[in-house]
């Protein structure tokens, strides 16, 4: 296997022309052509190859980019691949190693630039007797693009020493000659995290995830507060990919920050003046409107090769009506959402909301739960819902209807928000175990509920299709087919709730919930 | 992991130019390339600088693991490695009748670079032998540089024949034309009606030229130092016909 390259930092009082005629000198390197290269490090919007231990730069050429999948830190390349037209999603990449790696990484996340950099390279050759080449080395002159001010910063020059596979002895005399003539120190930061520093910026510095530690003494409407501010951030976060419609998860992202926030405003009363509250409330209920409809046809399209695969071979090309039909009103359905996000009406209640949330608290309220400490308050709200989310599952027989099933996911739902909120205040251990038990029953309730809404409005898009000149019989076929296999898909869903909702009240559970949240404990 | 070979039962034709060539075209488009020169003579890996040995010769690459990837070498160009010829190989047909399964052992061999490589580019040296049968089986693509006069096309027969009948199946052999003479009668007959092959012959095709022949005094592919001649060229058009043959079907 190749032996890794190895990166060092030229200090600024060190020229490349001085290194350059040392080392033709005195190790039989020779010039070779130089470039001038623009790349782009992508990634997704939230670092998923970068979490992975993996970079991906794309190097401008002519007519094409080449694109380069590297191990984080070694540099080794895992696949490079010359592709033409733009980068973006991992299935319109062409068949192949690089294709099958991404899309299991990204899933349906897009690659956007994450840094964009300008490079001057210059390249040696180390060569043997037959005027081989046995020994790769390489200058580098980075710049860095600032969005911002749209300019260029210059960073550090970097000089890299490449192996040559099956000659191990003259790339390691190269490496000790450098050490030894000029003392220079190993890179020990990737070029991408360079640049992202000389931009005030760190990789990986957006998930969904709360990053937030609360501490359990901190009162309840600083803690609140601190939580919601987040959640706003992460709306504003994703608003821009939104509007230029990146991939289905900025959408995805923005939807549940309103949702986690909606479930903090209903579920711990007594923070906050409810005449303050009620209209920050209203707001985010039109913002849990004005989105539904964009999200809804990013499900289906996520959907659609499943569906297809629902059906037999023959009828599986005549779904794409379907298919051409979602596409016209998910475009629709966006470019209704990005202007309401353009309205004087959005813009107004999110700076009201901003400048409730930047407000100073009062030091004394007659509010209930304000001044309490966030531990208790959050304690006392998870335990009563996770009692209310067990009376009502207790509640559901084999003969119980559909609409008592979605009322227990709602709760379970709640739940779920509420213990990710506050998920700091406890043992990241018991957390993940809790959430983990919750897992199969919210997936039981939530696919239950998916197929159900999924059937209902393929019946209504199915009666859309009729109406179009070229709808085909085949194509009715296909759609009644589908909707017959999501009912019954459904129904066998129901039949797996008795069994998972069994497990969930096991006593191993509710003891884990009543030692995490039950305080008089 | 995509392997060719470029094979035919007479020698002369073009074989280890065409793989010099079209290896380094491939891994210039951005693919990670193995040339393996199988060929004793080592003409490839003369043509790449390299020294043509192999440690353990022929008979530790077929039977040691890890053996491959030890006696790999770059080149002096991205992306591009060689797996070099070694004296060895000119016995490589009695090493093969020593292992288990001799017919599929190269694949099975070739099989453990799978993650390294998008494609393997195999020298083979002429003759139909034990070794060249083994190629057969191992390789995706068999392409096959005809020279366009008739004997040429009897041994392209004759192959075409031996894969029929030994039902050789798994790859797809295809011919194209090499060292063209275009002012020759023959050479323009036969490129005006050639005969009809399973997979029809590439339409590029590789003209007689002196600049194939200064590869030896230049030691690289053609298009490191003529891009622009024509035998450049039409490495360059036969080598993206082939990349799209092999996408599309």
């Amino acid at each position: 296997m190749n032996t890794p390259s190895t990166e060092f930092i030229l200090p600024a009082s060190l020229a490349f022309g001085k290194v350059k005629s040392t080392l033709k000198q005195k190790l039989n390197y020779i010039d070779q052509p130089g470039e001038h290269l623009e790349i782009s490090c992508l990634d997704s919007f939230d670092w998923r190859l970068f979490r992975k231990g993996i970079t991906m730069d794309a190097v401008e050429q002519d007519k094409s980019t080449q694109l380069f999948l590297r191990r984080l830190n070694s540099r080794e390349c895992l696949y490079s691949e010359a592709v033409n037209g733009e980068v973006d999603f991992a299935w319109r990449l062409p068949d192949g190693g690089l294709k099958n790696q991404l899309a299991k990484i990204l899933k349906m996340r897009a690659l956007i630039p994450q840094v964009y950099l300008l490079v001057k390279r210059q390249h040696l050759a180390g060569l043997n007797k037959d005027q081989k080449t046995v020994s790769r080395i390489m200058m580098d002159e980075y710049q860095v693009y600032n969005p911002d001010t749209d300019s260029y910063k210059r960073l550090e020059k970097r000089i890299q020493v490449i192996p040559v596979r099956g000659y191990p002895n003259p790339h390691q005399r190269a490496l000790e000659f450098i050490k030894r003539e000029w003392s220079l120190v190993k890179a020990d930061k990737e070029i991408l995290i360079t640049a992202l520093n000389a931009l005030d910026q760190q990789p990986a510095d957006y998930s969904i995830k709360s990053h937030i530690t609360l501490s359990p003494e901190m009162r309840t409407d600083v803690a609140t507060k601190a939580l919601l501010r987040e959640m706003l951030e992460v709306m504003e976060a994703n608003e821009w990919g939104i509007c230029d419609d990146i991939d289905s998860e900025f959408l995805h992202d923005y939807r549940v920050a309103i949702r986690k926030t909606r479930s903090a405003f209903r579920q711990v009363k007594g923070i906050f003046p409810e005449q303050d509250l009620e209209k920050h409330q209203s707001n985010f209920n039109w913002l849990g409107a004005i989105t539904s409809p964009a999200r809804d046809m990013d499900v289906y399209l996520l959907n659609f090769e499943d569906y297809r695969s629902m059906l037999p071979t023959e009828l599986q090309e005549h779904i794409d009506p379907l298919h051409k039909l979602l596409e016209k009103k998910k475009r629709q359905t966006y470019r209704t959402l990005i202007r309401t996000l353009g309205t004087q009406r959005y813009h107004n209640s999110m700076t009201a909301y901003r400048a409730f949330l930047d407000a100073a608290l009062p030091e004394d309220t007659n509010l209930v739960n304000a001044e309490k400490p966030v531990k208790a308050v959050a304690d006392d709200r998870i335990w009563k819902v996770y009692k209310r989310l067990m009376k009502e599952g207790v509640a559901i027989n084999d003969n119980s209807p559909a609409e008592d099933l979605h009322e227990l996911r709602i709760t379970c739902k709640k739940l779920r928000y509420l213990i990710e909120l506050f998920q700091s205040l406890y043992k990241p251990k018991l957390i993940k175990q809790l959430v983990g038990d919750m897992k199969e029953l919210q997936d039981n309730l939530g696919t239950f509920n998916d197929l159900h809404v999924q059937a209902e409005k393929l019946k209504e898009l199915s009666a859309e299709l009729e109406k179009q000149k070229s709808f085909s019989r085949e194509t009715g076929d296909a759609m009644a087919m589908l909707v017959e296999h999501l009912e019954e898909l459904q129904l066998k869903e129901r039949t797996k709730f008795s069994k998972r909702f069994e497990k969930f009240s096991d006593k191993a559970v509710k003891r884990e919930f009543k030692q995490l949240f039950k305080s008089d404990q | 992991m995509r392997i060719i070979s470029s094979y035919n039962i007479k020698g002369g034709v073009g074989k280890t130019a065409s793989v010099v060539n079209l290896a380094y075209l491939c891994a210039q488009g951005g693919y990670n390339t193995l040339i393996w020169d199988m060929d004793p003579q080592g003409a490839a890996s003369f043509y790449y600088r390299i020294k043509p040995k192999v440690k353990g010769g022929g008979r530790r690459l077929l039977t040691k693991k890890n053996a491959l990837d030890d006696a790999i070498k770059g080149t002096d160009f991205e992306n591009l490695d060689l797996l070099p010829a070694d004296f060895s190989y000119r016995n490589l047909d009695l090493l093969l009748e020593d292992t288990n399964n001799p017919y599929r052992r190269l694949r099975k061999v070739l099989n453990s670079l799978d993650t390294q490589y998008d494609y393997v580019f195999l020298d083979c040296a002429p003759s139909i032998s034990l070794t060249s049968e083994s190629i057969l089986y191992a390789a995706d693509i068999v392409l096959v540089p005809t020279i366009p006069t008739t004997l040429s096309l009897r041994t392209l027969a004759q192959l075409l024949r031996f894969c029929r009948k030994n039902d050789i199946t798994n790859m797809r052999l295809i011919p194209f034309f090499s060292m063209v003479d275009k002012r020759k009668q023959m050479h323009r007959v036969v490129l005006r009606s050639p005969p009809k092959t399973p997979e029809p012959i590439l339409k590029n095709w590789i003209p007689y030229s002196s600049e194939v022949e200064k590869m030896g005094m230049h030691r690289t592919p053609i298009d490191c130092f003529a891009p622009n001649g024509i035998a450049g060229k039409a490495y360059q058009a036969l080598w993206k016909e082939l990349k799209q043959r092999m996408d599309t079907t």
